[in-house]
């Protein structure tokens, strides 16, 4: 594969990165409960398990779940701005919407902070997103650095 | 005739845009005040729903205060990029009117529309979702005006 094929399809990366914020963003709103349950920071921080506090505080449990569905309708939201954006403008090669791509990697480190500086970084809160967050996270990196070229090409001598 | 008519077309979709570029701008704003305020609202809000005591919620439950407060800011920072990349597509939109800028906007007026009715259903006609009910409203004015374009 050539420099100019990776530039090329560099836009593929960015909308799968999107697509899988899609299918996060599925599961949060399908079962607030679930991905509730699933949060190792609520787990961690409650000391209980999540049938526990279901158990022993329903309403909590509702608002909690409650509240990941919210975030779960601007999750999609933002994942579908973001392919759209991505399989458009991006592939075009417009450079606002190179730097408009940076918005998702800044949201996942923001997610991650909030944890860590809320915590501190040596609870180690933050580390259950750390898997699939920085997976992601690389997914556009890549996507926004192989292309560089094709938004910032060289000034030649004039 | 016909010049002045698709010159008033442009400007509409331009006005459109604008007014879609306000409301992606007032959620951008929302999502800062909601990452600092965020979580004493989050708190006052479930207590006033339920049978959980505010004033001992913090002391008596400060892990589970401490729940509230970080999921209130994840809350805030997916607020805060969904409003920027609207924001910044709303821009897009004005500069080159592309059909899929306008198409992709729609989202988020559903999803404001979503969030408002989600306020009203749970709270009713409160502070927090009469600013969603504004927001919406403004955004789909604008989403509207510009599909001229």
């Amino acid at each position: 594969m050539t420099a100019r094929t990776y530039q090329d399809y560099a836009w593929i990366l960015l909308v799968f990165a999107g697509c899988m914020f899609t299918f996060v963003g599925v599961v949060h709103l399908i079962s607030g409960r679930a991905v509730a349950a699933g949060l190792g920071f609520v787990r961690g921080n409650l000391g209980m398990s999540w049938m526990e506090l279901v158990a022993g505080s329903p309403e909590l449990a509702d608002a909690i779940s409650g509240f990941v569905r919210m975030m779960a309708v601007f999750m999609l939201g933002f994942s579908a701005l973001f392919v759209a954006m991505a399989a458009t403008s991006y592939r075009r090669g417009e450079r606002w919407a190179w730097y408009a791509a940076w918005v998702y990697p800044a949201a996942l480190l923001g997610y991650v902070s909030v944890a860590g500086l809320h915590h501190g970084w040596a609870s180690g809160d933050w580390i259950w997103a750390a898997p699939g967050m920085g997976f992601v996270l690389a997914l556009i990196i890549l996507g926004l650095l192989l292309p560089l070229r094709k938004f910032f090409p060289k000034q030649g001598p004039t | 005739m016909i010049a002045s008519s698709a010159n008033s077309v442009s400007r509409v979709v331009k006005v459109g845009w604008g007014i879609f570029f306000a409301a992606s701008a007032l959620l951008l704003l929302h999502g800062l005040f909601w990452v600092r305020e965020g979580p004493q609202l989050t708190l006052e809000n479930i207590t006033e729903r339920t049978s959980l005591a505010q004033s001992g919620f913090q002391v008596g439950s400060p892990s589970a205060f401490d729940v509230i407060t970080v999921l209130a800011r994840n809350y805030a920072i997916m607020e805060l990029a969904l409003g920027l990349m609207a924001l910044l597509l709303a821009w897009s939109g004005y500069r080159h009117g592309a059909a899929w800028a306008w198409a992709a906007s729609g989202v988020l007026v559903a999803g404001l529309a979503a969030m408002a009715a989600n306020f009203v259903l749970v709270g009713g006609l409160s502070g927090g979702s009469i600013g969603y009910l504004v927001m919406t409203a403004v955004a789909l004015v604008g989403w509207l005006l510009a599909k001229g374009g």
